[in-house]
């Protein structure tokens, strides 16, 4: 069980978004996530570099098809802040 | 989902508790609505190598071993199609829907292995075969859309 930890880098509401899809997920394509954010290219960006920078989310590139594909995936310090910031929501709410 | 069309990032943006978990359930369901369709190419990948293995170890002719050699190539090309068709990985162990989905691909392999095994030997030699076959593919059909709508409930549910 994770110890509730409120996270103010992953508190913001679209990296909240994006922390949720990537933790039930292996790795997500950008393009997926920017599609199901409905957010533009340098919005996701910004806020992928911030939680990149924190050491949360992982950034790759692999070329599929001739096309470049960035993934994006929750790394373990990610995925237990984020655990943390969920269970620290709802023991907020009670 | 709310659109977050500009370009700026919202850090000032202020969510309540309850509205930062409903947000989390927004973004899951939009993901539900993306991998509500992976267990097609689950199923065929699935049955295709229980199917596989059958062969491998009962061949009906020596030479017959020769063409199941693309089956592992196509397994992989099914999985990367899946994977680029819903951006998308499951190939993990770590997460909830990867891990039930292991077991489950799992049991499909043994059970196309098993029932083909038995169907050969019960009714191997009668024209009742085909029918047995498509009542079990029938069976299958029903069982992995269950199994399927059961992860994506569990996601749903997901805190």
């Amino acid at each position: 069980m994770t110890a509730p930890r409120f996270d103010p880098v992953i508190h913001a509401a679209l990296r909240l978004q994006l922390c949720a899809m990537l933790a039930e997920v292996d790795a997500m394509n950008f393009a997926a996530a920017r599609v199901d954010l409905d957010v533009s290219d340098s919005v996701l960006s910004k806020h992928v570099k911030i939680l990149a920078d924190e050491g949360y989310v992982a950034v790759t590139s692999r070329t599929s098809g001739g096309r470049a594909r960035k993934r994006l995936a929750l790394t373990p310090a990610g995925a237990e802040a984020y655990a943390g910031h969920v269970a620290e929501l709802r023991r907020l709410i009670g | 989902m709310e659109s977050h069309g500009g370009d700026e990032v919202d850090e000032a943006e202020e969510l309540s508790p309850a509205e930062a978990l409903a947000s989390t359930k927004v973004a899951q369901e939009a993901l539900v609505r993306r991998v509500a369709v992976p267990w097609a190419w689950d199923a065929f990948s699935a049955a295709g190598t229980g199917i596989f293995m059958w062969l491998l170890m009962e061949p009906p002719y020596p030479w017959f071993m020769l063409a199941l050699a693309p089956w592992p190539i196509a397994n992989v090309l099914i999985r990367q199609a899946r994977q680029n068709r819903l951006g998308v990985a499951f190939d993990g162990l770590k997460r909830r829907t990867a891990g039930r989905q292991q077991w489950w691909f799992l049991g499909v392999i043994l059970a196309v292995w098993g029932t083909a095994g038995v169907l050969d030997l019960v009714w191997g030699h009668t024209r009742v075969i085909p029918v047995a076959a498509g009542i079990c593919a029938a069976l299958l059909f029903a069982f992995l859309r269950s199994f399927n709508r059961s992860v994506i409930a569990a996601i749903m549910d997901a805190p």
